[in-house]
């Protein structure tokens, strides 16, 4: 059977999709995927406007974030698993620096070109890619062709959609925007020109539904809506849809240990670490629990020399993340109390999460969850040199007061 | 079987300790799924099997490790195999822990959700429980719940008529600054439904108030709550009507504020007309006593079975002993102190029981003081309005009767409002509940078992700070700030 993809209605944004010699690179896995269904470039109308409406098909995304947008007819299946494509660098939404849409006045208040500030001036519509150089060095509204490639090599590191049991969203390619593009999107920018080509991320996602921030739903916030718009209508049902949540977030939290390897030639052992990305605003929540991480762009190797280094590594990925997946946990099952009832109150709530997250970890081959006394004490066993690098963290304390 | 009897059996058995149920106890409570019975053969099976879990569970992880270093996306057969069998003799562990022997019938006990859920009606009704049977007791708690799910489908059919009418009235007849959102319907609805009628005649009510009376004010909140009122009333339009335009002509008189004139008489307009020189010379009274209250709060009192000087000195003592608790300052507190002073309880009980619902309320509503206050002046024990409002919070989650996450409490307020289980439904119960355990004798001016005055609070104090919310934040508030 397979999990249908589920998404939340969001502003509609007019794009439009440019196809023919376009500089692509993609995932030979999903070829036929990138190359047929969603091949071309996404130009947001005002753009495509700007550059004197060349030809192109009318497409309508689906806001995502602030400078993604879903094809939400665009779909594919990925081991029982629908995914909707997402394309990341196809406009912002919002102006840079003022919480308003970025439209074509304001477009025209940044735009250092008067013939292209004249060209829009009688123009509607909203969403821009733009020069501003913007967090290090990436074009606000669009992708830097550095860490698209980031994201695509990570992905390319998922056997489908998962590395070692941690889930992602995977990057089927990277689409260079065309230079007619390119450049005019250098003539708008607020401050620093960002200097440098413009791509475009196409990765597929089960939801657009994020743990905490940056969705029109998100996981912690709206807990109630998001049990609507997952189905979820039984205690049984909250308790599968909590194993898996469970069990990927902690999939998550001990990302390095279970991608960890060692290279012969250099000593070094390498392994996935998270970069200046969340789980509660860079993951989404799959319609049976499943937590995707979606910004694969930051994720890369840590290095470590040593045992040591790699206990360090594994000890500071959890504690750095656990928080967000711990809020997760809780904000189901707060609402499974408010619409079952069925807990002696919270102590009682937290004795279930950690139940079904005991039974949802069994078959992990790189964690335990163990009692030790009145503790509960998570084992984390690498991919490699287990008995070097095993570590113990304790859980939950005192449980059952 | 007696609920009590029922109770200490489920409570023993949650704690795990052997409660020496009788064969006839069992039947009742297995046949209905609070227990689970377990033979002793079925316990020994799952011991011996789960005797193999670690090892299991090791081989478990080296095939997996195995899988996950070769190519390909699916995990063997026999792999999902054993993770399926990996994860029954999990189940089968944590069953064993909970299992409790029980010696009269041979056999051991699981709890259920099922059985931990009646378990916490029986403790929170405890007191209720005296010479009820446990059938009794779970029939009335079906029928409550059942009623509080008819409530909330007859909202949603009004709100659908509500939502209707104004989309096909002429745009002319209702300019784009009155014209009502979804969230407003919802709340009208929700009062609307208490009154168990035909919802097209609820509906067509309230656009006849709205759309027909002569307000004197573009104030749209003001119009939505009194509309709702209004039309909550079980009398004809025509008579309603004249009684709440006379209602706020006399109210001129009474010095109060035009802009305080629709709620007020629309909070006034359930009393007979006998009565209402009364009530205003309370208002007076009030008023003289003390200068500052305003329209709501001296109302609230004016209404309440106690003379204008010793509502007063409720109000003073409700101030104070909030304070105490260092609740200080401001308009709601006020509110809630002229809530409770208006209230049925004893005078020193007040404050207890309004820190009660605090404890539960914090965080549930901004501010949390009035709301307090509305549970902790119900006839009511205070955990057990507490208990009914998160029913009611459960049954508007349910079914689905929101758009936005923050509607949920403000709708299950209205909807607890004269609701109880087991008869104990008290003032303007319109659901198909009992009638009424705890009155207020009337005095001058009459009780009315209607809710005006309540909606009114709720309204004032409730709605119109989500309201103001909503309408000053975009829906969109959570993809504003955008990095990704």
């Amino acid at each position: 059977m397979v999990r249908e993809a589920v998404w939340v209605p969001n502003d509609r944004v007019p794009l439009v999709r440019t196809r023919g010699e376009l500089e692509v690179v993609g995932d030979p896995r999903f070829e036929s995927f990138w190359s047929r269904e969603v091949d071309g470039c996404y130009v947001p109308d005002l753009l495509w406007k700007a550059a004197g409406r060349p030809s192109g098909t009318p497409v309508e995304g689906v806001r995502d974030d602030n400078r993604s947008c879903l094809l939400p007819d665009r779909r594919l299946v990925i081991d029982d698993r629908e995914y909707i494509t997402a394309v990341k660098g196809c406009g912002a939404a919002m102006d840079a620096f003022e919480n308003v849409p970025l439209n074509a006045v304001r477009a025209r208040a940044i735009c250092r070109d008067p013939r292209l500030s004249e060209a829009l001036a009688t123009e509607d519509g909203s969403g821009l890619i733009t020069g501003e150089r913007w967090f290090g060095n990436t074009p606000y509204g669009g992708q830097a062709p550095d860490n698209a490639m980031i994201g695509l090599l990570a992905s390319l590191r998922a056997d489908q959609a998962q590395i070692a049991g941690f889930q992602v969203c995977p990057v089927v390619s990277l689409v260079r925007l065309p230079d007619e593009y390119a450049r005019i999107a250098s003539r708008f920018f607020w401050y620093r020109r960002y200097e440098g080509a413009y791509w475009q991320e196409i990765r597929l996602m089960p939801s657009n539904v994020r743990v905490y921030f940056h969705s029109p739903l998100t996981f912690g916030v709206d807990t109630s809506r998001a049990f609507t718009l997952f189905g979820i209508e039984t205690f049984e049902g909250a308790e599968r849809f909590l194993t898996n949540l469970a069990r990927s977030s902690f999939a998550a939290l001990t990302l390095y240990a279970r991608s960890l390897r060692h290279d012969a030639a250099s000593g070094l052992y390498r392994g996935l670490d998270y970069q200046d990305v969340w789980l509660d605003k860079d993951a989404v929540v799959a319609a049976d629990g499943t937590l995707h991480f979606a910004d694969l762009e930051g994720i890369e190797d840590a290095i470590a020399a040593k045992p040591s280094t790699v206990k360090e590594t594994i000890e500071r990925q959890f504690h750095r993340h656990v928080y967000e997946a711990s809020y997760a946990l809780e904000a189901l099952a707060v609402e499974v109390e408010r619409r079952w009832r069925g807990f002696r109150g919270p102590s009682d709530r937290r004795r279930w999460i950690l139940e079904v997250l005991q039974r949802a970890c069994v078959a992990d081959p790189f964690l335990s969850i163990e009692p030790t006394g009145d503790r509960l004490v998570l084992h984390i066993e690498p991919a490699v040199d287990t008995e070097a690098c095993q570590v113990e963290i304790e859980l939950a304390s005192e449980v059952g007061s | 079987m007696e609920s009590d009897r029922a109770r200490a059996i489920l409570q023993m058995i949650q704690d795990r300790q052997e409660a020496s149920v009788q064969p006839s106890e069992r039947e009742e409570l297995v046949s209905q799924g609070f227990l689970v019975s377990v033979d002793a053969p079925t316990r020994d099976g799952w011991t011996a099997s789960v005797a193999g879990l670690a090892a299991l569970r090791d081989r478990v992880r080296e095939m997996s490790r195995v899988a996950l270093a070769t190519p390909g996306p699916v995990a063997p057969p026999e792999l999902q195999q054993m993770v399926a069998s990996l994860e029954e003799l999990t189940r089968q562990k944590t069953n064993l822990e909970t299992l409790v022997w029980n010696a009269p019938t041979q056999e051991y006990f699981l709890p259920t959700l099922a059985g931990r859920n009646v378990l916490a009606d029986l403790t929170t009704w405890q007191r209720r429980l005296e010479g009820r049977t446990f059938p009794d007791f779970l029939r009335e708690m079906y029928d409550y719940r059942a009623a509080l799910f008819q409530a909330v489908s007859r909202a949603s059919a009004i709100q659908g008529g509500l939502l209707w009418d104004e989309e096909t009235r002429d745009a002319e007849e209702t300019p784009m600054e009155l014209s009502f959102t979804n969230v407003d319907f919802r709340f009208a609805a929700m009062i609307l439904a208490k009154r168990a009628i035909n919802p097209s005649l609820l509906v067509s009510a309230f656009q006849m108030f709205h759309h027909d009376t002569n307000w004197g004010s573009l104030n749209k909140v003001d119009r939505l709550i009194g509309s709702a009122i209004l039309a909550s009333l079980p009398w004809d339009f025509a008579t309603v009507r004249n009684a709440f335009e006379r209602l706020r002509v006399e109210l001129q008189y009474h010095g109060v504020q035009p802009e305080d004139r629709i709620l007020a008489a629309a909070s006034l307009a359930d009393i007979p007309q006998s009565a209402w020189a009364e009530v205003l010379e309370r208002i007076d009274d009030l008023h003289r006593g003390r200068p500052t209250l305003n329209f709501l709060l001296a109302s609230a009192l004016a209404r309440s079975p106690y003379e204008p000087a010793e509502a007063l000195a409720r109000f003073e003592d409700a101030l104070t002993g909030m304070a105490a608790r260092g609740y200080k300052d401001g308009i709601h507190i006020e509110a809630a102190a002229s809530l409770l002073a208006a209230g049925p309880m004893a005078r020193e009980t007040m404050v207890e029981r309004f820190s009660v619902a605090m404890s539960h309320l914090a965080g549930t509503f901004d501010p949390a003081f009035a709301p307090a206050a509305m549970i902790a002046a119900n006839p009511l024990e205070p955990l057990e309005a507490i208990d009914v409002f998160r029913d009611c919070i459960a049954v508007v989650t349910r079914s689905s009767f929101y758009d936005l996450t923050l509607e949920i409490e403000e709708l299950a307020l209205i909807l607890s409002y004269g609701v109880a289980p087991m008869g104990l439904g008290y003032l303007a119960a319109n659901l198909p509940a009992a009638p009424p355990v705890q009155r207020v004798e009337p005095m001058a001016p009459p009780v009315s078992p209607l809710a005006t005055s309540w909606y009114v609070w709720h309204g004032h104090y409730v709605y119109r700070p989500i309201g103001w919310y909503i309408a000053t934040h975009p829906v969109h508030v959570h993809t504003v700030a955008a990095f990704g």
